[in-house]
């Protein structure tokens, strides 16, 4: 019934509740093996483990102050934020920072938060700390279910100069995932079908995320970890404390964490690496990656999406062959709106929330020929000054548009 | 000594919090702490269905949304049991697949399988998850779902192997350890099956976002497996406490309300049964109410249940085959239809050749008359050395019929020390049988 035209969907709609009525005289509901106990929960995801964006970019408003975000549980529906807009107190997200030129990071910062006390509105705790400067704490912005947006509660800690700020926003990603995986089904079916493309729907849009986002003093990054080159890379990634969700052998050990997933440049993790290997990309190190673990899998993967040698080269560049950061150049000026937009500082030289990231990869994946899913910006405008990510989507009435048009 | 324990375990339960600290669970487990039940808020389920439903009317293509609305149609129907929830959860990852195929959509496929599970064509399941194995072989997931349905299609070893695939994979989830312990249910060691199932409780419960369904079953599960070793004031917590976690959650009214029958609180059953009832009207709750009723002796409300189930069955043979086995046991326990109750018993053995279903098609031919066919079906229910006090009774009550007294009061002798009360109307013929 979900594809059928209106007219159908009419006719079908009112022939299913018919049955259901005729089904509800007799037997107001059915039963589902409840004399059967094989039906036990299934295979849960961590949701709160799941990475889905890194971004890195200069602040267009002070070019001394790099911004660093990652977004994690996505495709939050407005409205669900009793128990969706919580970080998850067990899991630790850490932006893995590299600055020598190589694939090994140089330096962490770690960002934890207190367990969510349900009652009241209490904001949960963020504990920021790293390999490079002193812990610190910063309060969380509580979402509500209101119609006006909470306003976001940004900290800033005087002794490093780091703002913090962390809860639930609008989904800054924009991407249409059935034209993508269409297109990518047509090209390994032999028959490369781009018309997909026509669609230009938003998969994102309408949907909430949780972020991390943080403001950081370029003169720390280069007083602390030696910066060469100008250049700074992102890699999220997450860990779960052991012992928790999951039992494995060494939960008697000190407390630690067990690696879940990663993120850096766009596209690598969710459309390059087959689903066979996820799992074991996303708990690999960055190193692992310089060293080719991977590189046979992504490459082939774009073979078989018909890039040649030379775009294969430069993609590698990118996100192979020093690791999968997302690398920005400390001295490339970024300028205007919604976390810059001025041309040629835009990824791959670093992400900001609203460079077209697919666009830029379907060019080289298409051998630098215009490719484009027609998703060209976010459904909602971004913020001008820090976290610059938007305010969440407030819960709407059933019929309000969703903007997944743009 | 169970109940012993049990009471030991209430009393440092209130014990500890009293003094506000952490509560350690009796099970043999040092690792798990039992967490206290508490209420976990439902989010808004409602209005983000509706607002997935809008969204795929806007694009029927939008395979992300498809699947989330199937997921959570299929929560409803966990939540609920009311298979309208079935239907359309069929219907959005179909509509997902043909958007996109599993190659590219796997988390499609697997929900498809999940309605096929709930719609008990665990043959298609089987087929489903092997093919997401193909796709997806470093997850857990197909593991799991190619596990249980093997264990419903009676292929023990092999659903061992399965759920050892899917340890592998996801070492100690909760989801994990509940298939480790059905397989300890199966094969008779209920005592590791709780420890499991409080593992998979403490594990459960630190999920964020909060799973409260998950949380609710597992609770749930804790009160059968409490029931089914004759520990009803264990049992009766469970139950109560998977309600704190999920007021109204159907499978902990009707655990409740058979509870407070094998207590002897009959109105209390019957006030549960009819609350639980009242959300779903389940066979089982309803043929349970019924014998409520009889032994109350208000043989017209008796009378009224055991007719609704004789709609419903009517009703079932017209929705396909799901219900045969419930209503093959209902019409033997009550000595109705003797040879309808068999070839239904037959038919699912059929195509379903698990413990349980040999024991429906043991009970249902000793009701037919066809003693060495039920003598031959319990041994294929003995099989895994499950210890059900309902297998028991009904072993004993085939070999009382084969003339072997010996056995029979053996077997009648083991029921009822594992679980005195297992059925209102049942427990009381094995004791009758013992007594002769």
């Amino acid at each position: 019934m979900l594809q059928l035209s209106n007219r159908t969907k009419k006719l079908g709609a009112f022939s299913l509740a018919l049955s259901l009525l005729l089904t509800l005289l007799v037997f107001p509901a059915q039963e589902i093996g409840a004399a059967d106990h094989g039906d036990g929960p299934g295979v849960s995801i961590d949701r709160s483990a799941d990475l889905n964006d890194a971004y890195l970019f200069l602040d267009p408003n002070d070019n001394t102050k790099l911004v660093a975000i990652m977004t994690v549980n996505g495709f939050i529906v407005p409205g669900e934020a009793v128990n969706f807009g919580v970080f998850d107190h067990n899991i630790r997200y850490r932006f893995e920072l590299e600055a020598s030129g190589d694939a090994a990071p140089d330096g962490f910062i770690d960002v934890t938060f207190s367990e969510k006390i349900r009652s009241g509105a209490t904001q949960q705790t963020a504990t920021v700390s790293s390999t490079f400067f002193p812990t610190f704490t910063a309060l969380t912005t509580n979402p509500n279910l209101s119609a006006t947006a909470p306003e976001t509660v940004v900290t800033t800690d005087q002794g490093t100069g780091i703002a913090v700020a962390a809860g639930l926003f609008d989904d800054p990603f924009f991407f249409d995932i059935p034209a993508f995986s269409r297109f990518v089904g047509s090209v390994l079916a032999g028959q490369p079908n781009v018309s997909h493309f026509n669609r230009g729907r938003d998969s994102f849009a309408g949907y909430n995320t949780l972020a991390i986002a943080l403001s950081l003093p370029v003169s720390l990054l280069r007083s602390r970890l030696s910066v060469a080159n100008n250049t700074v890379g992102l890699s999220c990634r997450t860990a779960r404390r052991n012992g928790t969700i999951t039992r494995r052998p060494t939960r008697f050990a000190a407390p630690n964490f067990i690696d879940v997933d990663r993120e850096g440049v766009p596209a690598v993790n969710v459309a390059l690496t087959p689903f066979s290997r996820k799992n074991e990309y996303n708990t690999a190190s960055t190193q692992d990656d310089a060293a080719g673990r991977f590189a046979g899998d992504i490459v082939a993967t774009l073979t078989a999406l018909g890039t040649n040698q030379t775009n294969i080269g430069i993609l590698a560049g990118v996100a192979v062959t020093r690791g999968d950061f997302v690398r920005v150049s400390l001295t490339t000026a970024n300028s205007g709106p919604g976390g810059g937009n001025n041309a040629n500082a835009g990824f791959p030289n670093g992400r900001r929330l609203g460079d077209d990231v697919i666009d830029t990869i379907l060019f080289f994946v298409a051998n630098q020929n215009a490719l484009r899913d027609n998703v060209n910006a976010n459904d909602v405008p971004f913020r001008d000054t820090f976290p610059f990510i938007g305010a969440p989507q407030q819960p709407r009435d059933s019929g309000v548009d969703d903007n997944t048009r743009n | 000594m169970q109940s012993k324990s049990c009471f030991a375990k209430l009393f440092a339960l209130t014990l500890a919090l009293a003094l506000g600290i952490g509560c350690a669970s009796s099970s043999a487990s040092p690792t798990s702490a039992t967490p206290p039940a508490k209420p976990i808020p439902a989010e808004s389920g409602e209005a983000a269905i509706r607002f997935l439903e809008d969204r795929v009317k806007r694009d029927p293509d939008d395979f992300p949304a498809l699947n989330n609305l199937a997921g959570r149609y299929l929560l409803k129907l966990r939540e609920t049991g009311n298979l309208q929830w079935l239907e359309l959860a069929k219907r959005s990852a179909k509509a997902s697949l043909k958007s996109v195929q599993a190659e590219q959509n796997p988390e499609a496929l697997h929900l498809l399988a999940q309605t096929e599970f709930a719609a008990h064509d665990f043959a298609a399941v089987r087929d489903h998850a092997r093919q997401l194995i193909e796709l997806e072989n470093r997850k857990a997931y197909p593991h799991q779902l190619l596990g249980d349905a093997l264990l419903e299609l009676g292929e023990y070893e092999a659903a061992k192997k399965a759920f050892a695939e899917m340890e592998v994979r996801q070492r100690g989830g909760h989801s994990t350890l509940i298939r480790q312990a059905r397989l300890a249910q199966l094969t008779g060691n209920n005592e590791r099956a709780q420890r499991l199932h409080s593992d998979a409780l403490q594990l459960a419960s630190e999920m964020v976002p909060p799973e409260r369904e998950a949380v609710a079953w597992i609770r749930w599960q804790l009160g059968e497996t409490a029931f089914s070793v004759g520990d009803y004031a264990k049992a009766e917590i469970e139950y109560r406490d998977s309600l704190t976690t999920f007021p109204n959650y159907y499978r902990a009214l009707g655990g409740l309300a058979k509870t407070l029958a094998a207590k002897g609180d009959v109105n209390g059953a019957i006030e549960q049964y009819r609350q639980a009832t009242a959300i779903l009207p389940d066979p089982v709750f309803i043929a349970a109410l019924g014998d409520l009723y009889e032994a109350a002796g208000r043989q017209a409300e008796a009378k009224a249940q055991f007719a609704l189930l004789e709609k419903m069955a009517a009703l079932a043979a017209a929705n396909g085959e799901v219900y045969n086995r419930v209503l093959a046991q209902f019409y033997a326990d009550h000595d109705l239809k003797p040879e309808a109750a068999y070839q239904m018993a037959k038919r699912e053995y059929d195509a379903r050749r698990d413990i349980y279903g040999a024991d429906v098609l043991a009970w249902t031919s000793l009701k037919a008359g066809k003693i060495a066919e039920a003598q031959a079906a319990i041994k294929e229910a003995l099989r895994l050395g499950t210890a059900d006090a309902k297998l028991f009774f009904h072993a004993g009550m085939i070999a009382r019929a084969a003339g072997d007294k010996a056995v029979a009061r053996d077997f009648l002798q083991r029921a009822l020390k594992l679980n005195p009360q297992f059925d209102l109307r049942q427990a009381s013929i094995a004791k009758q049988a013992l007594a002769e």
